[in-house]
C-alpha cells in the first residue's frame, strides 16, 4: 500500500515536471518557426525591394532628361501661325516622345504594362497633334484650348510615369 | 527577296488631306485602296502623295494590321513598302517601324 502510493505520488510529480519542460520545448519550437518564417517573408520583402529599386535606377536614368529639357523645351514651340494652322513644330512634340519610347524598350520586357499604357498615351497625342494640323483654327480662344489640352495629356504622360516609378 | 518584283500603288486622299493618322484610318485606307490590288508574290510600293506632310505611327500600324497578321510582321514588310517622295516623310515612316513595329 505504502509503495503504491508512494509510486502514485512519484509518478504525479513525475508528470507535472515532464509537462513544464515539454511546454517550455514547445515553446521554444513555436518561436524558432515564427523566426524563420519572418526571415522567410523578410527575404521576399528584400528581393521585391530590390527589383523597385533597379527600375528606379532605370526610371531615373531613361525619363531624366526628357522631364527637365526635352518635353518642356518642345512644349514651348506649339503655336498657331495667322491663318490658325498648327505650326509644324508639333512635330518635335511627338519626335522627343518616339526617342523617348526608343529608350524605354526595357520596360517593354520589365514591365508591359506600364510600356503599353505609356505607348498608348503617347501614340494618342500624336494623333492628336497631326489631325489637328489639317485644320484650320482662327478663333484665339480655341487655339489656346488646344494648346492647354495637349499641356494637359503631357501632364498625364509625366504622371504616368511618376506613378510607376513610385510603383502606384 | 531582293529579286522580287515591283509594283506601285498609289494612295489618294481628299485634297484638305495633309497628314495621315489613326489606325483605324490606316486600317480602312488598306482595305479600300491597297488590298484588292497586292499581290504577295511581288514587292508592293505604297506611294504616299507629294501632299502628305507627316505621318503618325499609328497609320502606320494600321496600314500594315491586316498583312500583319496574315503573314507576321517580317513578311508583311517584305511584301508591303511605304514610300514618299518627301525625306521628312519618309524618315518618320521608319523611325515608326523601328519604335513601335507594325
Amino acid at each position: 500500500m505504502t509503495v503504491v502510493i508512494t509510486e502514485a505520488v512519484h509518478s504525479g510529480t513525475l508528470l507535472s515536471a515532464w509537462d513544464i519542460s515539454d511546454r517550455i520545448a514547445l515553446f521554444a519550437f513555436v518561436l524558432s518557426v515564427i523566426s524563420v518564417l519572418i526571415s522567410f517573408w523578410a527575404l521576399i520583402l528584400q528581393k521585391k525591394l530590390n527589383t523597385i529599386n533597379l527600375q528606379a535606377v532605370f526610371f531615373e536614368k531613361i525619363f531624366q532628361d526628357y522631364f527637365i529639357e526635352k518635353i518642356p523645351s518642345a512644349a514651348k514651340k506649339l503655336s498657331f501661325d495667322n491663318n490658325g494652322k498648327l505650326k509644324s513644330s508639333y512635330r518635335e512634340i511627338n519626335r522627343t516622345l518616339m526617342e523617348m519610347m526608343e529608350q524605354c524598350m526595357y520596360f517593354y520586357f520589365a514591365k508591359r504594362e506600364f510600356y503599353d499604357e505609356l505607348k498608348q498615351r503617347c501614340q494618342q497625342l500624336e494623333d492628336k497633334l497631326i489631325e489637328t494640323s489639317n485644320e484650320f483654327i482662327e478663333n484665339r480662344s480655341k487655339q489656346s484650348e488646344f494648346i492647354h489640352s495637349v499641356e494637359e495629356d503631357i501632364s498625364d504622360i509625366v504622371k504616368c510615369i511618376n506613378d510607376n516609378y513610385s510603383n502606384k | 527577296m531582293n529579286c522580287m518584283a515591283k509594283q506601285q500603288i498609289q494612295l489618294q486622299f481628299e485634297k484638305i488631306i495633309t497628314n495621315l493618322a489613326g489606325n483605324r484610318f490606316g486600317r480602312d485606307t488598306y482595305i479600300a485602296q491597297v488590298k484588292g490590288k497586292i499581290d504577295i508574290e511581288e514587292k508592293n510600293i505604297i506611294e504616299i502623295p507629294e501632299i502628305i506632310e507627316d505621318v503618325a505611327s499609328s497609320f502606320v500600324q494600321g496600314i500594315y494590321r491586316e498583312l500583319s497578321e496574315q503573314y507576321g510582321k517580317e513578311r508583311a514588310l517584305e511584301i508591303m513598302e511605304l514610300h514618299s517622295v518627301r525625306p521628312e516623310v519618309m524618315e518618320k515612316i521608319e523611325y515608326a517601324i523601328r519604335v513601335y513595329g507594325i
